[in-house]
């Protein structure tokens, strides 16, 4: 086996265990706030499973637009994540910003 | 079996807590978990196209990456806007 085929298999089981550990947080984790740090992980999943798929195939056709597909999630699920908190805090409270009745505690520095 | 096949196969068995907190979730938590099954989607249609050696196939997961995208940007809007 050489060294191609590691590195592939280390890359592939490493995406596919983040995109798992993603896809059951959502059943571990009770609250939409937390459960929207997953799409994050799950996109960094993609990237290793999308450099897996580089090392197997070279820069071919298959290998760059997976590594094109990986970027893109990579910049564009936080969006998505940043809008749907957004919507979130707009359907609760018709407001996303800091309500009076809410405090965030802020600690001093050393 | 090909491994590309079988990471497929594992990839596949993520969709059910996805699908679940779908149906029982709240709105917020369903959308978060609407956008993990997008990515999902995108990575099985990756490893499946590897697994089947059919180099055209690439190009579904290319497409459905910006409309997994789009479709939860769209879903966050009616969100605000329900209320």
């Amino acid at each position: 086996m050489s060294v191609r085929h590691v590195l592939t298999d280390v890359f592939l089981w490493l995406g596919i265990a983040l995109l798992l550990l993603a896809a059951l947080g959502n059943v571990t984790l009770r609250e939409a706030f937390d459960r929207l740090h997953l799409p994050g992980l799950a996109a960094v999943g993609a990237l290793c499973v999308a450099v897996a798929i580089v090392i197997e195939k070279s820069f071919s056709l298959v290998g760059d637009e997976a590594l094109l597909t990986a970027a893109f999630l990579i910049v564009a699920s936080p969006v998505a994540t940043h809008a749907i908190g957004r919507a979130i805090r707009i359907a609760d409270r018709d407001d996303w910003r800091l309500g009076d009745d809410e405090q965030i505690e802020i600690e001093d520095g050393p | 079996m090909n491994p590309w096949l079988t990471a497929s196969l594992v990839l596949a068995a993520g969709f059910v807590p996805c699908v679940w907190v779908c149906l029982r979730g709240d709105l917020g938590s369903a959308l978060a978990a609407l956008s993990v099954a997008g990515t999902l989607t995108v990575v099985l249609l990756m490893t499946l196209t590897v697994a089947f050696a059919r180099p055209p196939f690439i190009e579904l997961a290319v497409v459905l990456a910006p409309m997994a995208v789009i479709g939860s940007l769209t879903f966050a809007r009616f969100l605000e806007r329900r209320r």
